[in-house]
């Protein structure tokens, strides 16, 4: 038979040949072919042989069924024969049926004088082009297997009735026309016929017959096997009555008595089982009209063959397509019941999935109800399943952040996307109990047969929030340290501009105790007043950023302004410690995006770093101040004029707790790198040999806002 | 004994202060002068002027105490009034060692600093009395001989006319001259103002 898949080489042997391949070695690869070619030529043989004998067998079967004296078959199956093997053998082994077609072709006409061999082998080169065209046909229209729809079984139909029949027999009745045969017109019909009915019946029987032979036998179910000899039995019985009967006048109604059995295996068995009950049906009543018994019997052999022909064609045709109906609906069921049994699988994955996750989940419908809730969702809002299920979810929060979730959920599914809800440094969960508790919550689209959902994942933050209420708590309070070393500078910022105010009025009062007060001056002094209270508030102003424990407040901001007022803080401690702060700042405005305070408190811990690195200096004290725009970045530099860190230093500097003062905590640094990193920047510290310590930080360059500025060109164009 | 103007000299840093408390002490009738550093001040200030100063004591460059030294070292001795932001207690110490007059804090009040600014005049002008007398004696001094010099110092012994001239070797008569040439010279008229006038000068050690 005609398969494929033997031919392909196992697995072991693939692997061995990949590797004398890559080894060079060719000799045991050309064995290996020729041994595969040889089993070839083996398996082709034993296909030529075995159709040509199946091909013979029938053949000369069908020649038993003949009605004398013309030698008339009801139905010819040689014929299916040739179908089936065409239907399922790959084009390339064609030409193995082809030879054996010729063989037994000649060999079931030897030594007949009516029929010559060269007319027999003529013959079966018209059949098999016919059957080639029908099983074009099929694997034209059909879909996948033959006879497996109502289509396929249509497509089939037409194949085997009208296409093969019509081919096969035109030229054999041309060549007895050319003849001079005087019977051709009867017998064209009845040929023709017979043609059609062994082509309808038998193909499908034979068809599975050689699928099964060739994926090898399964296993059948018991019961089947059971029904299936005992429908065989019933029929054999009902037919055997039915066509052993002699001829009664008018009773051919009893031959619709096998129709109930025909029925019950087309709509059991299906195609196949249709095809052998009906094959049963045409050999008995074919054998007992030849022998002169049941329904069939009563004319002429002629009649008989045509009367039984259109008996067999009337109950075949609609059997075989409600057959073919019934399998199609088996198929279809089994189909629908698997894909139910995969969606209850799913489901009961992704419930497994949902609960044995640490987080809490929710599913929410586009009227904002809950329509699903795991087991976290009752531990951490201590409501039970059935309390949620069908309730609005804004339940879950408290009552002043109700609108945020619901404004949420509605963008949500405007427009679904993975989202979060509301803000996350303000959103809290409401408890059962009436507590609240941070928490995070993010949104996935998940398609569901009832729609769209929002699956909610609920993630408590209280240890995340404590955390970074703790880290806060540690910035400001480390800010605070710093400002503390020189509090004493600080007030001297705030008491030069209030001593000369002090000094300015009472100048101005004594006066404005003259006789003729020079106000010219008094009005010079009342500016100066003000300029100076202007000075102490400036001072206050910068300061108080710094001392207070704020939120964070990111907004584009310019690094060079941020030096500038944290030199100004620094300037009386500078003077104190008898150090100069030099500026070296870029001329391009330095935007990044950042926390201001944040920022001043990196240059601040940097700096004051830089003065004690300068306690013990002689020489000159120097803190140079400078930014740089590099490649996207802003780089701030702070170098001071110190001794400079020896080398295996620089990379601890930033660690915690790593200090080289006496009284430090180690922090300062520490929370620089923090906070720098937080920003999306780096830090490092510098020692060139003989020129201080470079402390740096880089951080990205905020893209200068290309639109707004366009925007504002377009405005003031308009304007003008 | 010539009568100048005193000049209150101030020297701070920070422009808006020094030009209040320098307005201040115009206000108050005071002759001010001010001066944005040590250096400023000792380039123009002339040392023999009568008057005070009023000193920051934290200044870029030198230093208030720094200027004190200095100027003590010159033997210039205008009283000084330390002005501090903050009550530097140690700073203070050293400077009323080194002979400041006051140390005051700012905000400085009115009439701390008037009061202070009024001391350190009077303080000055005692001293600049004390020492324009000693100028004047000291010049009437060089103007004796060496014979009177050495008669004017036995005679502020207490030693007799007889005496001397038999320690001298020299007449009676001639110890008289001499002795009324001294008294002329140093411009007095009793033994006792002689005897005074050594002891400002300091003769007694002698």
């Amino acid at each position: 038979m005609a398969d494929e898949k033997t031919v392909k080489p196992e697995g072991s042997h693939g692997h061995q040949r990949l590797g004398h391949q890559r080894l060079g070695h060719q000799r045991l690869g050309h064995q290996r072919l020729g041994h595969q070619r040889l089993h070839q030529a083996f398996r082709a043989a034993l296909a030529i042989a075995g159709f040509a004998l199946a091909f013979f067998l029938l053949q000369r079967l069908t020649f038993l069924l003949r009605f004398p004296p013309y030698e008339r078959t009801t139905f010819w199956v040689p014929g299916a024969l040739t179908f089936s093997i065409l239907l399922i053998a790959p084009l390339k082994n064609w030409w193995w049926y082809y030879v054996g077609l010729c063989l037994a072709g000649y060999a079931a006409y030897y030594g007949d004088q009516q029929i010559p061999a060269s007319i027999a082998l003529l013959s079966a080169q018209f059949h098999f082009l016919a059957v080639a065209a029908g099983v074009f046909f099929i694997r034209r229209f059909a879909d996948g297997i033959p006879f497996a729809t109502v289509g396929s079984m249509l497509a089939f139909v037409l194949a085997a009735v009208f296409i093969v029949p019509f081919a096969t027999s035109v030229p054999a009745d041309l060549i007895r026309l050319y003849q001079g045969n005087p019977h051709v017109w009867p017998t064209a019909i009845r040929s023709f016929l017979s043609i059609a009915l062994g082509m309808l019946i038998a193909t499908p029987a034979l068809t599975t017959l050689l699928v099964q032979f060739r994926n090898g036998w399964q296993s059948t179910n018991r019961t089947k096997v059971l029904e299936a000899l005992a429908l065989s039995a019933a029929l054999l019985v009902i037919s055997f009555w039915v066509f052993t009967k002699p001829a009664e006048g008018n009773a051919p109604s009893l031959i619709y008595a096998p129709m109930p059995f025909l029925l019950w295996a087309a709509l059991r068995f299906e195609v196949s089982g249709a095809s052998w009950a009906l094959l049963v049906i045409a050999y008995l009543s074919t054998w007992n009209a030849i022998n002169g018994r049941g329904p069939f019997s009563a004319e002429t052999p002629d009649e008989h063959v045509l009367q039984l022909q259109v008996f067999l064609l009337a109950v075949s045709l609609p059997l075989l397509l409600v057959a073919a109906g019934a399998g199609e609906r088996r198929r279809a069921y089994s189909r629908l019941l698997e894909e139910m049994q995969e969606r209850r699988r799913t489901e009961e994955r992704f419930r497994l999935v949902v609960e044995s996750t640490p987080n809490a989940m929710l599913m929410i419908n586009r009227s904002g109800e809950i329509v699903l809730a795991n087991q976290q969702t009752e531990r951490l809002f201590g409501y039970r399943q059935e309390e949620l299920l069908g309730q609005p979810f804004e339940r879950i929060f408290p009552e002043r952040l109700r609108p945020e979730p619901a404004k949420s959920l509605r963008e949500f599914f405007a427009a679904p996307a993975l989202r979060g809800i509301g803000n996350e440094e303000e959103l809290c969960g409401l408890r059962k109990n009436g507590s609240e508790f941070p928490l995070e919550i993010g949104l996935t689209p998940i398609e569901s047969p009832g729609g769209l959902l929002a699956f909610a994942v609920v993630t408590d933050n209280t240890e995340k929030r404590r955390a970074e209420e703790a880290r806060r708590e540690l910035v400001h309070a480390s800010r605070l340290a710093v400002l503390s070393e020189f509090t004493a500078s600080i007030a001297h910022e705030i008491n030069q501009p209030l001593g000369a105010i002090l000094s300015n009025a009472d100048a101005a009062e004594l006066l404005l105790e003259n006789a003729s007060p020079p106000l010219d001056e008094v009005r010079r002094i009342l500016a100066d007043i003000r300029s100076d209270d202007l000075r102490a508030s400036e001072v206050i102003r910068k300061l108080r950023g710094l001392l207070r424990r704020g939120e964070v407040e990111r907004q584009p901001l310019d690094l060079n302004g941020v030096v500038r007022d944290v030199s100004i803080i620094l300037r009386a401690e500078a003077q104190r410690r008898g150090v100069e702060i030099i500026l070296k700042l870029s001329a391009n405005p330095c935007i990044v995006w950042g926390d201001r305070v944040h920022l001043q408190q990196v240059l601040l811990n940097l700096i004051v770093n830089g003065f004690e690195a300068m306690a013990e200096t002689r020489g000159d004290r120097r803190v140079t101040l400078s930014t740089e725009l590099s490649g996207g970045e802003v780089i701030v530099r702070v170098s001071d004029s110190g001794a400079g860190i020896p080398a295996e230093r620089l990379p601890k500097l930033f660690d915690r707790f790593f200090s080289t003062k006496r009284e430090g905590m180690g922090m300062g640094l520490a929370i620089s790198r923090s906070l720098v990193e937080e920003h999306g920047g780096r830090i490092w510290a510098e020692s060139p040999s003989g020129s201080g310590a470079h402390f740096c930080f880089a951080l990205p360059l905020e893209p200068p806002a290309a639109e707004t500025q366009s925007d504002l060109l377009n405005s003031v164009e308009s304007l003008r | 004994m010539t009568e100048t103007i005193p000049v209150v000299h101030v020297i701070d840093d920070d422009d808006s202060v020094r030009k209040a408390v320098t307005r201040l002490l115009k206000a108050a009738g005071y002759e001010a002068q001010d001066y944005a550093n040590a250096g400023d001040f000792l380039l123009a200030a002339p040392t023999a002027a009568s008057g005070c100063l009023v000193l920051d004591v934290r200044m870029p460059g030198p230093s208030g105490l720094e200027l004190q030294a200095a100027l003590k070292r010159q033997g210039n001795c205008l009283p000084i009034i330390f002005l501090s932001g903050h009550g530097d207690i140690p700073m203070s110490v050293q400077a009323i060692k080194a002979g400041a007059v006051d140390f005051l804090t700012k905000p400085v009040q009115r009439q701390a600093l008037l009061a202070a600014v009024s001391h350190a005049l009077e303080i000055n002008r005692a001293t600049s009395a004390e020492r324009a007398r000693s100028e004047f004696l000291q010049s009437c001094y060089q103007a004796l001989t060496e014979r009177e010099r050495e008669i004017f110092r036995m005679v502020v012994q207490g030693r007799l006319n007889k005496q001397i001239a038999s320690a001298l070797g020299i007449a009676e008569r001639t110890v008289k001259a001499h002795r009324a040439q001294v008294m002329e010279k140093m411009q007095v008229t009793t033994l006792a103002d002689l005897v005074r006038v050594a002891g400002e000068l300091g003769l007694e050690a002698a």
